[in-house]
């Protein structure tokens, strides 16, 4: 084989490269989706883990503060219930429908809303709030999402749960990260 | 049809059964049921995809078997960084190598005793052709083939790291090269009219126990993969030929991206240098040394920063499970041979990766 064959070869390998890794890229959003399922299911096994005040509302609702990629990842709770109130999830919810729309609060990493007022204004309110940023806790947030290795973990505080009348289960404080 | 093309053809039909593979498989898979899990199992799912998990860590009591199938072309000379032509190198030279290809089938054992510690056992076979051109304008082609050198090796993990976007861990490897790869190939030499040794880069193997000394950094985020690795080859003694190859030095550094739980693609940059045979092979026909620049001991050095790229495919589920596959193809963007020696074209590499 001649030079130019080589060469020529090394081109066609190239495209045939290039036109693959193009057509895989769509696929990208796969791994964000497999995250975002994982966290849909963390904010579930959250609800059923965590003992709110009684009250006669028939619905229990999941709010979700900020742009988040959950997609259809809600959909398979869809028929479930947490403590025997129907389940609904609410995403781009404002920061006035966060003050009273739901029972429990997931704000992402891109919500607009400053994090320090948003839980400055939710402060007593029995409303289990979830982020994903550093310093959460110390802002008066009750659980936050940590990347620890491969794993996805949280640090849970009981002390701002207790505060809005909420009871974390032992089995939640025993699985979460200690919070100092 | 040539040997290059031959080559060509196979991994295109590898590429292309990958990627009809890979959308069957995608179309096929079935999601992991994390609402159906508890809170203990969700903090145990590995968010990084599984792809580039399967790929470089290895837990405790697992195995890989692997089989890595390389092809390289080497065509068109250089002395130094400068490039010349086979006309050129006969101006100094009776005969000059116009072309060499070299083909390498290498099986890996691998076990993880431990999450932290790897033993790995590396057997190959070696084919090369070269071909020649005379002063007088004739040619002619040289073969060898047989066993390699085989490798033992241990990774160890020593320190691990995690942060709030993934894992870093630092290791260290040691390694022993076995000299199962013969120094004693003979091939009919048209010159001599009959068969002789042939020159150091036809023969397989390096007559000698070489220690290998390295060290290894890893980063993981949940769909990258970044590390760092240098090795280096260290001769200690001369073989039973009266010489050894010169002491090597092995650096890469590479970038993959998981494309989702199955695809993944990569980027390595590999700098080698390797310096020149110390001592001369007695089986070596005297005259050959100032014949044929490959059978100079003193022009065997080198310097080069190659590029690879590659892709590979995981199979996370379904019967084919724990399987991977996997191609690349590098390109030297730098050589500095101490020559004149054939230059590096290409590099083709084929993978199949069974963990169990």
């Amino acid at each position: 084989m001649t030079r130019e064959q080589a060469s020529n070869l090394t081109r066609i390998f190239l495209s045939v490269l290039g036109a693959t890794l193009l057509l895989l890229h769509p696929q990208y959003a796969f791994a964000t989706e497999k995250e975002y399922r994982l966290k849909a299911a963390f904010l579930y096994q959250f609800s059923k883990l965590t003992k709110w005040p009684e009250n006669i509302e028939p619905t229990f609702t999941i709010g979700i503060v900020g742009d988040a990629p959950f997609g259809n990842a809600f959909d398979k709770y869809s028929d479930r219930k947490v403590h025997n109130k129907t389940l609904i999830i609410k995403t781009q919810v404002s920061l006035n429908e966060a003050l009273s729309c739901c029972q429990l609060l997931y704000i992402t990493p891109l919500a607009k809303q400053p994090v320090e007022t948003l839980l400055a204004q939710l402060q007593g309110k029995p409303v289990l709030t979830v982020g994903e940023r550093s310093g959460f806790i110390q802002l008066g947030g009750m659980i936050n999402f940590v990347q620890k290795g491969t794993k996805q973990k949280f640090e849970a505080s009981r002390y701002s749960a207790e505060r809005a009348g909420l009871q974390f289960s032992s089995r939640l404080l025993q699985i979460a990260i200690p919070v100092k | 049809m040539k040997h290059g093309i031959k080559v060509f053809s196979y991994q295109l039909f590898i590429t292309s059964l990958v990627f009809f593979v890979t959308i069957f498989n995608n179309v096929c898979a079935s999601e992991e049921n994390y609402e159906d899990m508890t809170l203990d199992q969700l903090v145990e799912v590995n968010i990084f995809a599984s792809s580039v998990i399967s790929a470089h860590i290895h837990k405790q009591g697992e195995f890989m078997f692997s089989v890595d199938s390389t092809s390289m072309r080497m065509e068109g000379h250089r002395n130094g960084t400068d490039k010349l032509s086979t006309d050129e190198v006969l101006q100094d030279f009776m005969i000059s190598p116009i072309w060499m290809t070299m083909e390498m089938n290498m099986f890996h054992i691998m076990y993880a005793p431990t999450d932290d510690l790897t033993f790995m056992i590396m057997l190959m076979h070696v084919e090369k052709e070269m071909k020649h051109r005379t002063q007088m304008g004739s040619t002619f082609v040289t073969k060898s083939s047989g066993l390699g050198d085989s490798l033992l090796k241990v990774n160890y993990i020593v320190g691990r790291q995690e942060t709030e976007t993934g894992e870093q861990q630092f290791g260290v490897t040691l390694g022993l090269s076995i000299p199962t790869g013969s120094i004693d190939e003979k091939y009919f030499l048209p010159a001599l009219g009959g068969n002789s040794q042939l020159p150091y880069p036809m023969q397989l193997g390096s007559g000698t126990y070489d220690p290998q000394l390295g060290a290894l950094y890893l980063g993981f985020s949940e769909q990258w993969y970044w590390g760092g690795q240098g090795t280096a080859t260290i001769r200690f003694k001369k073989n039973d030929n009266g010489y050894k190859l010169g002491n090597r030095l092995d650096i890469k550094a590479w970038l993959n991206h998981a494309w989702n739980d199955n695809f993944s693609s990569f980027m390595q940059l590999h700098g080698e240098w390797l310096g020149n045979i110390d001592g001369e092979d007695k089986a070596l026909p005297t005259m050959m040394k100032t014949t044929v620049p490959t059978a100079d001991p003193n022009r065997r050095g080198r310097k080069v920063l190659s590029l690879v790229m590659g892709i590979d495919y995981y199979f996370d589920s379904g019967l084919q499970a724990g399987n991977r596959i996997g191609l690349s193809y590098g390109k030297p963007l730098y050589q500095n041979l101490e020559g004149p020696q054939l230059e590096v074209d290409y590099l083709f590499d084929l993978r199949w990766q069974f963990t169990f």
